[in-house]
């Protein structure tokens, strides 16, 4: 093995750089190119001067975010609201399971439409219509809590109970959604093994342990470290939505408190600041979590 | 010979009767499971027929209350509805044949071991996903190619998805055997043709998985022509639609105004209505794209 | 294949790679500085084609860029207003109009601004606020000199009115954006409104004060006041922080201050707001208070309002109640406000009138114009170009009768007259003047919108206390304003809500004093403070 021959490989694989062309040089022009933004977090910003001439402001804006009386409630209740959700990540992988064990043809395909329906509720909606059934004073939940005879918990307006709230609603719109892509790693599995279990005299769940499962690892395993690189980064729009004086103990994560000062007055720098924070832990997080993975089951990101 | 036999046959009965009581379990929990989604589906439908009112106070549960087409009729007042959807459609197919032909060719190169900087090149992806110039930088990278208010800018400079890369690319590792690679080189079938010929049509599954979920990345999403488009003739359905449905900052902006009573008053009235005049297109598709990964593709290659 | 060969081509891939971001980021940087110094450039005049005064403003016609934001999905049909089709034909200033939606503003301005692409001319107040303004003032000319040689009338509507210059003065005394003065604006903002159907069944009088209020409430909650035998009433919807007015809280702005006896005061401190939360508490714990005060959102609050069987709400505060509360309006009515128990009465609004404000009308550095866009848009501040710009031209919407008087004709059947003024002019945006002497010309009818509100207005006004005022802070000031208040604001908003919502207001008091105070509470009353005596000392 030498230069000469990793040359030849390179040679004789020019289609496949050809294949990444595109995607490269895109990657390039939309995506690295702007990256010269991130000293922004390091400059008083003033859209006036632009980037490059605007006065250095050196670390100035993430003391000053370390230092706010905000900084380390934010950071524990988003935690533990993406902590939560990672819980449920097995969920949609459950799902899949179940959906390719049906045999009834015709229900499975209802099952899985029905299933990934609620994937198009747009946020606004989805959080309104939670705030109607979930009424403490008129909606279902009343009325459920009213047949055995309780009083319904105010779960929109429950400090404790928001993460709760919050991660299984979404579970509830994102689980069929979050299966296709299982259940479409399952149908790469050739039928004849299934049928070589069968004569081989396998029960359901060996089948499940033994071919499903080895067959979803690869994809699962990419998809829980891409989730874990992106613990900090709780979306915005369900949380601030979702939001009330009630619950905003637990409620106040990084992005809302972001949005808000950033809305308040343009503060470009200080969010831009904060924005790279969390990027540097998430990126810490991606590597670690990539290094574990490479070592326990031979998949890695790169 | 005989007694092997037999222990097999006992042993396949005995998993027959533990599969039924696993086949039990499935259907329960499905059809549990199937009641929990569709209620709220259920009352999107009946709460779109329904008075606005009763729907907010509470009142609408089993069947609409004070049956109405008003939400559809007022929808369809807005004659800019008509431009959004077909923007949208035009960007939603534009945007799924290159979001597919960028990320699926470079998935599968990225796929292959024998791809000298496979590793660097994956990082040099990866790393866009956490890493970004933000907003502003962006914004003037775009306007500088004069892409800002144009159709390009809702369909080309995104098209790169890393995750979607991520997950094809996963997928052609496990699922693309590393010999037919092999074999096809050996009749002298170069990477391109190869990648044409033989690995594409044993993708469909993830083809449709990748085209489904960037499909309806673009008919959902609005933040883009928020930032880059000015022109409302440009505008997709979902940027039009939330700008009738969002109304509060008008109610507090406005006091107690009639004219901000009225629009959220329509606002209400359209909430549910909208969803279904939405979204209804989008899962039309969703069918075509099932079948595609219903069962079994890879036999027959493998067999050859 | 092994893996130590292949390193040197990863550094050459790197290097390459790097050398790729590299050349793309000094292309940006270059990209960037041409911007600016073409916008430097553009600041020559055009003072040859203008007249300085009379009609048309220019010889050759010149076309201005305009940007304003609008409510929701309201679009742009106010640019078919006669009166500024018939200002583009009578000046030779043709407008390209750029008409932004309020639910997609804020994220575009922070790109317009970030990135330097402005308008000519900039117009209405909920396009850019004062921080936008005070962050960014290289963009926005200075307009004092302006004033002075091109805008007669509004020099003169500046000294009749001195209060026009001193809200639209910043800290660095200098005038970058305009006020307007509306015309038939009330002096008070929310009033108590209550349900005098189930008032006159219980055989109970309109409340006068907290006592009297709280009976009322308790009757409306215990005797199935609406008459359908189910427990469905409920007393007191709150729109906005109101309950605690009698207490001498009149918040207008909601920024938590109050004027007394002539000095700002941030009241979530204070004694009286420590009492009132008491009595909110003591409601609230007795269901006289809307059990889900704080969770619902406007869309279930208004379902409240209008609930389709029977009305349920009993008591509120509201601008009007005609809108409000659809088929049951004809049960509501507006009442003077409650006394508390001091025994005075107290109304949110503003003393002067609610009928100012500031940002307007804005010109930015990169308007090659500014002399023409003065002359421009001081043709807004005439009494009758004001009410046109407010309601809509005259002939269209308004009559403009031969005494001299005007009035307001009906709306095409099936249109609000709300709606249809937003439809027909700019509305509460814009330049405008409408001189105090004038107002009395203008007639409205007393049953609905506008007038309705300044009929009811008479119950209130009397009680009218002064707002903090909507003041002005250095850039200095909005460094650090953001961050104390989404603190701060959070913070007692929680706080009122968990009081109100489980009481032991005595035994966490203390507590809460001391954590506003670690989060910086006083720096926020000393911003405060001191940009009301710089507001106050503006000559």
């Amino acid at each position: 093995m030498n230069a000469g021959r990793t040359f030849g490989q390179v040679k004789r694989n020019w289609g496949l750089y050809l294949l990444l062309l595109p995607a490269v040089v895109l990657t390039l022009l939309f995506a690295y190119k702007p990256m010269y933004g991130v000293l922004i977090a390091f400059k008083n910003y003033s859209p006036a001067l632009g980037i490059t001439d605007s006065p250095w402001a050196g670390f100035k804006y993430f003391e000053k975010f370390f230092n706010s009386y905000q900084f380390s409630a934010t950071i524990k209740n988003t935690l533990i609201i993406s902590l939560y959700s990672l819980i449920t990540f097995p969920i949609p992988i459950i799902l899949a399971l179940v959906i390719n064990h049906m045999r009834a043809n015709r229900f499975r395909r209802f099952f899985q439409t029905i299933s990934y329906m609620p994937h198009f509720i747009s946020t606004v909606v989805m959080v309104g219509l939670m705030m109607i059934l979930l009424s403490p004073s008129t909606g279902l939940l009343v009325n459920l809590f009213g047949l055995i005879g309780k009083e319904a918990p105010d779960l929109m307006g429950s400090a404790g109970l928001f993460s709760s709230v919050y991660v299984w609603s979404d579970v509830w719109q994102h689980v069929g959604w979050d299966s296709i892509i299982f259940i479409a790693a399952l149908s790469a599995v050739d039928p004849s093994l299934y049928e070589a279990a069968t004569v081989d005299g396998a029960s359901r769940w060996h089948k499940v342990r033994y071919i499903d499962i080895p067959m979803l690892m690869p994809t699962a395993i990419t998809l829980l470290i891409l989730r874990v690189g992106g613990l900090l980064g709780v979306g915005f729009e369900k949380v601030y939505l979702m939001q009330n004086d009630l619950n905003i103990t637990s409620s106040e994560i990084l992005s809302t408190y972001v949005y808000k000062i950033g809305l308040l007055s343009s503060q470009y720098s200080f969010s831009s600041a904060i924005n790279l924070f969390n990027t540097v832990i998430n990126f810490i997080l991606l590597i670690l979590v990539n290094q574990l993975s490479k070592k326990v089951s031979e998949n890695s990101l790169w | 010979m005989e007694a092997v036999t037999s222990t097999r046959v006992r042993k396949i009965k005995n998993n027959r009767s533990s599969d039924s009581v696993m086949e039990v379990i499935i259907y329960v929990f499905a059809v549990v499971f199937l009641l929990i989604l569709i209620y709220p589906l259920y009352f999107i439908v009946i709460a779109s027929f329904s008075d606005p009112s009763a729907v907010a106070g509470g009142q609408v549960w089993l069947y609409p209350k004070g049956f109405t087409f008003d939400g559809y009729r007022e929808l369809l007042k807005h004659d800019n509805i008509w431009i959004g959807y077909r923007n949208t459609i035009l960007y939603t197919v534009v945007g799924t044949v290159i979001g597919l032909v960028v990320n699926i060719s470079a998935a599968y190169a990225l796929s292959r071991k024998d791809l000298v900087g496979r590793k660097l090149l994956s990082l040099f992806f990866i790393f866009t996903m956490f890493f970004s110039g933000g907003l502003i930088p962006t914004f003037l990278t775009i306007r500088d190619f004069h892409m800002y208010d144009t159709f390009l800018v809702m369909v080309l400079p995104f098209s790169v998805m890393v995750y979607n890369m991520i997950v094809a690319r996963t997928f052609f590792q496990s699922s693309i055997p590393g010999d037919l690679w092999e074999a096809a080189q050996m009749d002298g079938c170069g990477n391109l043709r190869y990648f044409i010929t033989v690995v594409l049509p044993l993708s469909k599954a993830i083809i449709a998985v990748l085209g489904l979920w960037i499909a309806v990345g673009y008919w959902n999403s609005y933040f883009n022509a928020l930032i880059y488009l000015k022109n409302p003739n440009l505008y997709p359905l979902q940027l039009i639609l939330r700008n009738i449905l969002i109304t509060n900052q008008m109610q507090s902006g406005m006091g107690s105004g009639e004219a901000a009573q009225i629009a959220m008053r329509l606002a209400n009235m359209m909430r549910y209505s909208v969803i279904i005049v939405a979204t209804v297109p989008i899962l039309c598709v969703y069918p075509f794209v099932q079948k595609h990964f219903n069962q079994g593709v890879m036999i027959g290659a493998v067999k050859e | 294949m092994g893996k130590q060969p292949q390193k040197p081509w990863y550094r050459i891939i790197t290097a390459l790679l790097l050398v790729t971001a590299l050349i793309g980021s000094l292309a940006a940087c270059s990209g960037e500085k041409k911007e600016e110094s073409s916008t430097k450039t553009n600041t020559e005049t055009e003072t040859g084609n203008m007249n300085k005064e009379g009609l048309p403003i220019v010889k050759e016609p010149v076309t201005l860029k305009v940007l304003t934001v609008r409510w929701g999905n309201m679009g742009d049909t106010f640019t078919q207003n006669q009166w500024l089709k018939d200002l583009a034909k009578n000046t030779n200033v043709k407008i390209d109009w750029q008409v932004m939606s309020s639910n997609d503003w804020a994220e575009q301005k922070s790109i317009m601004l970030a990135s330097g692409t402005l308008p000519d001319v900039v117009i209405g107040n909920q396009t850019f606020s004062d921080s936008d303004i005070v962050n960014n003032l290289s963009y926005f000319r200075p307009l004092d000199d302006y004033i002075d040689q091109y805008m007669p009338n509004l020099k003169a509507a500046m000294e009749e009115t001195p209060d026009m210059k001193k809200i639209s003065t910043f800290p660095d005394g200098k005038i970058y954006s305009l006020p307007a003065r509306l015309p038939s604006r009330p002096k008070s903002s929310r009033q108590p409104v209550n349900n005098k159907t189930w008032l006159d069944k219980l055989g109970l009088k309109a409340p006068t004060t907290v006592d009297e209020l709280y009976n009322v409430l308790k009757a409306f909650k215990e005797q199935d006041a609406n008459g359908n035998g189910k427990h469905d009433e409920v007393p007191y919807v709150e729109a906005s922080n109101d309950m605690i007015s009698p207490w001498g809280i009149a918040d207008l702005n909601t920024n938590f201050m109050i004027i007394q006896d002539g000095k700002p005061v941030y009241y979530p401190t204070t004694d009286a707001y420590k009492e009132g939360l008491k009595w909110e508490s003591k409601l609230y714990a007795e269901g006289l208070i809307d059990k889900e005060v704080f969770t619902q959102d406007d869309t279930m609050k208004m379902a409240k309002f209008q609930n389709p069987d029977a009305p349920i709400v009993g008591f509120t505060y509201q601008w009007t109640p005609d809108a409000v509360f659809g088929k049951w309006g004809d049960q509501y009515e507006t009442i003077p406000p409650i006394a508390g128990p001091d025994g005075k009465r107290y109304t949110i609004g503003n003393p002067v009138g609610m009928n100012l404000s500031r940002n307007e009308f804005l010109i930015t550095t990169s308007n090659k114009y500014p002399e023409i866009s003065a002359r421009w848009a001081d043709q807004f501040y005439t009494n009758e170009a004001s009410i046109q710009n407010f309601w809509g031209a005259i002939g269209t919407v308004i009559q403009k009768n031969d005494d001299g008087t005007y009035t307001l004709m009906d709306p095409p059947a099936g249109t609000s007259a709300d709606a249809w003024y937003w439809d027909q002019s700019l509305r509460d945006f814009g330049p405008k003047y409408v001189s105090p002497s004038f107002e009395k010309n203008i007639i409205l009818n007393p049953k609905a919108g506008d007038g309705l509100k300044l009929q009811l207005d008479k119950l209130g006004s009397d009680y009218v206390t002064t707002p903090y005022p909507n003041v002005m802070y250095t850039s200095k000031e909005f460094e650090e304003l953001p961050t104390l208040t989404t603190d701060i604001d959070t913070y007692v908003n929680t706080m009122r809500a968990q009081f109100i919502t489980k009481g032991n207001i005595d035994e966490g008091w203390d507590a809460y004093v001391k954590q506003l105070n670690d989060m910086g509470l006083e720096k926020l009353i000393q911003i405060r403070t001191d940009a009301y005596s710089r507001y106050t000392s503006v000559k």
